[in-house]
């Protein structure tokens, strides 16, 4: 679509093209250990998606590689938008909790160097190693404060739901710090996509990781009682999609209904807490083609009071929200491409 | 990369083989504030012939007939969704 003034991007990819930029911020050891193992960085999160598939131009020989510089970022993008940067680069980058660590600071780092100080519009989402509780709350001390950062990047593919209590700690470091909690599709490779196993085609993993395995990490936060025990606790839903999202609720609403006693911690009903304190991004955007059932999103869903405008660049999936924008009021739309994220990110 | 035989497997697109080929029960059946939203859903959907009521008795969330679907929904889908589809699903006799 073509972006008017007043935007905030909400996912917006960088991306490191070597390790090397990343070693000048890590400790001598590291750099040895990437030499002698050979370590690369993989574009695509070690065979996470096919890179010519999907994610490809509209036409051939179009295809943009994600940003590793700001003249990159500047000449893709097209414009001086504000916008949210997510690099993906640690989602998969190895089981050594140490290096994971290492890799996430560095790479920290080398958004805070290269692009947060250099552009005073940008903003950035803070790395943390996901299999290290410890190591994540203490990056997020490390450089949570630092004005650049204003979210906690996850990846949605992990070992256990991001509302689980070993996470507890995280959250309290994030709310601490003032930093949203930014739950990104993708993650590990060695994750399955689905919450039944791995899948055979991209077709299916491409599906259902992003819309299936996100809605796990709702129902999680919410149990637990996540925002019961840390009001302030923030979450953006990024690239998972959000036309889901009603039908989860009707369902979780009705559910707690019947169990609530076996989590009286949830005092309110589920999609009192999801619609107080999540928030969700707008690329891909999964819409209806039956223009009569599109118009009737905003009867299921408060879209106004949800929805970040994020344009996900470079990457392209087809289907934009500008359908439903079109059918919204003045108000909603710029809540949408601005205020909604404006709000939560504190700009 | 799927090859030419691969590819033909899928002529159609994925919703059009749920339309197809599945068929749904209603238990635990969605109850949105608004009932007119399930109604919404299931036109959506466009699937009310393949919905089929279940009770899920014993259980403690079972449904009962004369509570699971809403005024909202048609007299016509009801009758659909109560017993005409299981009736052609499963061959069974109209009473």
């Amino acid at each position: 679509m073509t972006v008017a003034t007043q935007v905030v991007d909400v996912d917006v990819h960088v991306a490191p093209q070597t390790v090397e930029p990343l070693l000048a911020h890590m400790e001598p050891y590291w750099a040895d250990y990437v030499a002698n193992a050979e370590l690369r960085l993989s574009p695509t999160m070690n065979g996470l998606y096919p890179p010519v598939a999907f994610l490809a131009g509209e036409e051939e020989g179009t295809v943009q590689p994600v940003p590793s510089t700001l003249d990159e970022l500047r000449a893709g993008l097209g414009d001086d938008r504000t916008a949210v940067l997510n690099c993906l680069t640690p989602f998969d980058s190895s089981h050594n909790v140490y290096y994971e660590a290492a890799l996430c600071s560095g790479v920290n780092d080398w958004l805070r160097t290269e692009f947060l100080e250099r552009d005073p519009r940008l903003r950035g989402s803070l790395l943390v190693p996901t299999l290290d509780p410890d190591a994540a709350v203490a990056e997020i001390e490390r450089l949570g404060s630092h004005p650049g950062f204003v979210q906690v990047l996850l990846p949605i593919r992990t070992e256990a739901p991001w509302g689980n209590k070993r996470f507890h700690r995280l959250h309290d470091a994030a709310v601490k710090h003032g930093l949203v909690l930014g739950l990104h599709a993708w993650g590990r490779v060695g994750n399955a996509p689905t919450t039944s196993g791995f899948t055979t085609s991209y077709l299916e993993d491409y599906t259902t990781n992003s819309q299936i395995v996100a809605q796990a990490h709702v129902t999680s936060l919410v149990s637990e009682g996540c925002f019961e025990r840390a009001p302030e606790l923030r979450v953006a839903m990024l690239e998972c999609g959000f036309t889901w999202l009603p039908f989860l609720l009707w369902r979780f609403d009705k559910d707690w209904k019947g169990v609530w006693r076996e989590v009286p911690w949830v005092k309110e009903r589920p999609s009192a807490y999801v619609l107080r304190s999540m928030r969700l991004s707008t690329a891909p955007a999964a819409l209806p083609a039956d223009p009569a059932v599109l118009a009737r999103i905003p009867d299921l869903m408060p879209v106004a009071d949800l929805l970040m405008y994020a344009s996900d660049h470079p990457h392209r999936h087809g289907g934009t929200v500008e359908p439903l924008l079109e059918v919204l009021g003045d108000d909603a739309r710029q809540a949408i491409l601005s205020g909604n994220a404006s709000t939560l990110y504190g700009l | 990369m799927l090859d030419e035989g691969d590819t033909t497997r899928i002529s159609e697109p994925p919703s059009h083989y749920l339309r197809e080929n599945w068929w749904f029960t209603t238990q635990p059946i969605e109850e949105p504030d608004d009932p007119e939203h399930l109604a919404l859903a299931f036109d959506a959907l466009g699937m009310v012939d393949r919905i089929m009521f279940s009770s899920d008795y014993p259980h403690w969330d079972f449904d009962a007939p004369s509570q699971t679907l809403p005024r909202s929904i048609s007299k016509e889908d009801k009758e659909k969704i109560f017993a005409g589809n299981a009736c052609r699903l499963y061959d069974l006799p109209r009473r």
